[in-house]
């Protein structure tokens, strides 16, 4: 029940609930289950949307939907910035990045900021939108713990009444991390968070005066973990570039979050424990593009 | 170290005229007005920041000196004027000796990320002009010797410190003529093993970096295909086991032995032989005698019993790791992540979280052993510092 318990999203919809929005919202019950899913016409959100517009099935069985929210609940927030050698010389441009997207959240969101060291480093601990950032990034060459970094963002369980983004901007090439790619794919199936990755190149700016990497070989050009990872959580992989661009990329991300659906629904008809694959679409308009979790783990 | 201050007085007094004396002071009154005009010019006073040094606020010049953005002017007035500094007041030209390269070494070791390739250099020029032109080895110099080679270790610059053709001690020299296309190396840990042939610490130091940049270096990921097919790549492999043979008899060295196993284990590893990995771990433990060394041995341990699909004897290491470095990242990492994927999400998530919230966690062994000597950079530090007082 715990892995169930950590995968539902279970919300209670203040409008449904008729709740006042300021009023919170909770995981009242582990048996139902809540699937985050953003629609769009083009790059346009698709707002309107009701229970009876979506077909949900779980291990291929259709389900009754329970409720269709759009949450407006706060966020908890973590970006990360990969710090490592191959994005070291956008290190300035990181630094304003940071600043203009924390600046984007509201102020009941929550912000952290993750970043690579000689192991995963928080310059930003969890705290309130809005707030001043104290910021001592740094670049450390030689090292890339990408999935390491990952698991971390993943671990995190918003309160009650919260939900979590995770936006990676990183260049996916991992070095040294004691995870492989496969297990942050499999701690990707096991998360309440949405994961959206920004893939930023490297500016090919290396200093042949820095320390040099040790690199064994990784899953780097084998699969594509990141990309994987961030589409099961029902995210998307996006490229840009460090600097306005990506703070516009953020920007979009963090809107579509903020209008996508939440669809909930009680499992009929199949067996409680191991992997429900998901599927989320919308019948009557096939032209939509539908992202969405893609499944989740039921307890044993 | 430094000369007994009654000492130098009795020298000062009956040694000298009172136009040497004069000479002196004038030579002296030179150095500080080239010094101070250098200094203006560039916004860097070195010799103020040696004299902070050597007066032992060693924290107070190393923080300066890495604060500077360009380390042109510094490294320029490092070869200009430390020599004379030294000579200047020769009652003090010991400690301001060893002080120059305990600066030298500590900025390194400050601004090691970035600019290792602009301050080695500046090592090696320190060892062959200030140092080991000095006379017989001293301890300071065995002190300062493997700081260094603790920050080449971080950078992991073999050919740095053994040269391009390195041999280990027992394979037979390379028979060949330098060549114009010979990568420069100072061979400095070479030079470190000619002042002090016994110490066990550079005998071990010589064969890890041996070691660095082969094909066959131990992964730190464990992903399951790879182990699974890492005996394809066997062959390739066989030359990391070369070190076996010179770390075997370091282990009966009570100094190094637990390292040794551990980097025996670590070379098992590379070649997927991880039943031989664990017995290596599991005898490096009791000889270990720095947390760091223990933590390893228990951290790697759990890593072996991970591939060979033991995932609660590994768990039960992973605990025993984080009793010995309670805030260390990669045992915590591995553990998490074994709970999380297990469903056992609530522990997991909560030893993350507690870990992330420590404002001042120590340093992980778990992310420093592939770097040679740096694993024990703050011990090594604090022992030069402390030659540096006598």
């Amino acid at each position: 029940m715990k892995a169930l318990r950590l995968l539902l999203v279970i919300l209670w919809c203040p409008a449904l609930a008729g709740l006042t929005a300021d009023q919170a919202v909770f995981r009242a019950r582990t048996d139902l289950v809540a699937i985050s899913a953003s629609v769009k016409r083009g790059n346009a959100p698709v707002a309107n949307l009701e229970a009876a517009d979506f077909r949900v099935t779980d291990n291929g069985v259709a389900q009754s939907i329970d409720a269709v929210t759009i949450e407006s609940v706060p966020l908890d927030v973590t970006l990360f910035m990969d710090t490592s050698g191959s994005t070291a010389g956008a290190l300035d441009r990181m630094k304003k990045n940071v600043v203009a997207i924390a600046g984007m959240l509201r102020p009941d969101d929550r912000f952290r900021l993750l970043t690579i060291g000689l192991s995963v480093e928080v310059p930003v601990p969890w705290q309130q939108a809005g707030r001043p950032i104290a910021l001592d990034m740094k670049a450390v060459p030689g090292i890339s713990l990408v999935y390491d970094a990952m698991f971390v963002a993943l671990t995190h369980t918003p309160a009650p009444g919260r939900r979590h983004l995770i936006v990676a901007m990183t260049d996916g090439r991992d070095c040294g991390s004691l995870l492989d790619g496969a297990r942050v794919f499999d701690a990707s199936a096991r998360t309440e968070a949405v994961l959206h990755w920004i893939y930023v190149s490297a500016d090919a700016d290396f200093d042949p005066n820095s320390v040099g990497a040790w690199c064994t070989p990784t899953d780097a050009g084998e699969v594509d973990f990141m990309a994987q990872s961030a589409a099961r959580t029902g995210g998307d992989s996006h490229r840009s570039r460090f600097g306005d661009p990506a703070v516009r990329t953020f920007a979009q991300i963090l809107d579509e979050f903020r209008q996508s659906y939440v669809l909930r629904y009680s499992p009929q008809g199949v067996p409680a424990g191991g992997w429900h694959a998901v599927a989320v679409a919308v019948p009557g308009q096939p032209a939509l593009t539908i992202k969405a979790r893609s499944g989740y783990f039921g307890a044993r | 170290m430094t000369q007994d201050s009654a000492d130098s007085m009795a020298t000062f007094r009956s040694g000298y005229s009172s136009q040497l004396r004069m000479a002196r002071i004038l030579a002296s009154a030179a150095l500080c007005v080239w010094a101070a005009v250098s200094a203006q010019s560039s916004g860097v006073n070195l010799i103020a920041l040696l004299e902070t040094y050597a007066a032992g606020r060693h924290d107070e010049a190393i923080t300066r000196a890495a604060a500077l953005k360009d380390l042109g002017p510094l490294r320029l007035q490092f070869v200009q004027q430390t020599p004379a500094w030294i000579a200047s007041d020769p009652a003090k030209a010991e400690a301001r000796r060893a002080a120059v390269a305990g600066f030298i070494v500590e900025l390194a070791g400050a601004r090691l990320e970035d600019d290792w390739g602009r301050l080695s250099d500046l090592i090696e020029w320190t060892c062959a002009q200030i140092l080991r032109s000095a006379g017989p080895p001293a301890e300071f110099e065995r002190r300062w010797h493997m700081a260094t080679t603790a920050l080449a270790g971080r950078a992991r610059v073999r050919v740095w410190l053994l040269g391009p053709y390195a041999r280990l001690p027992h394979q037979k020299p390379v028979k060949r003529a330098p060549s114009k296309d010979d990568p420069p190396s100072p061979l400095h840990l070479m030079h470190a093993i000619e002042r002090f042939p016994d110490d066990p610490q550079f005998q071990l130091a010589r064969v890890v970096a041996w070691t660095w940049g082969r094909d066959s270096e131990p992964m730190r990921n464990m992903r399951a295909e790879w182990q699974r097919n890492i005996d394809r790549w066997a062959p390739a492999r066989a030359p990391q086991l070369e070190a076996i043979a010179s770390f075997e008899p370091l282990t009966h060295v009570p100094e190094v032995a637990a390292e040794s196993w551990i980097r025996i284990g670590l070379i098992d590893v590379t070649v997927a032989d991880h039943a031989a990995a664990l017995k290596a771990f599991e005898t490096a433990l009791p000889l270990a005698r720095t947390p760091q060394l223990k933590y390893l041995a228990h951290f790697l341990a759990g890593r072996s019993h991970e591939v060979l699909q033991q995932p609660d004897e590994a768990i039960a290491q992973y605990r025993r790791a984080l009793d010995v470095v309670p805030s260390a990242e990669s045992a915590t990492i591995a553990l998490a992540s074994l709970q999380f994927l297990r469903g056992d999400s609530e522990p997991s998530i909560a030893m993350i979280e507690k870990r992330f919230a420590a404002t001042d966690p120590s340093a992980d062994p778990g992310r420093l052993m592939g770097y040679g000597a740096y694993l024990h950079w703050p011990e090594i530090k604090a022992a030069m510092r402390a030659e540096l007082k006598k």
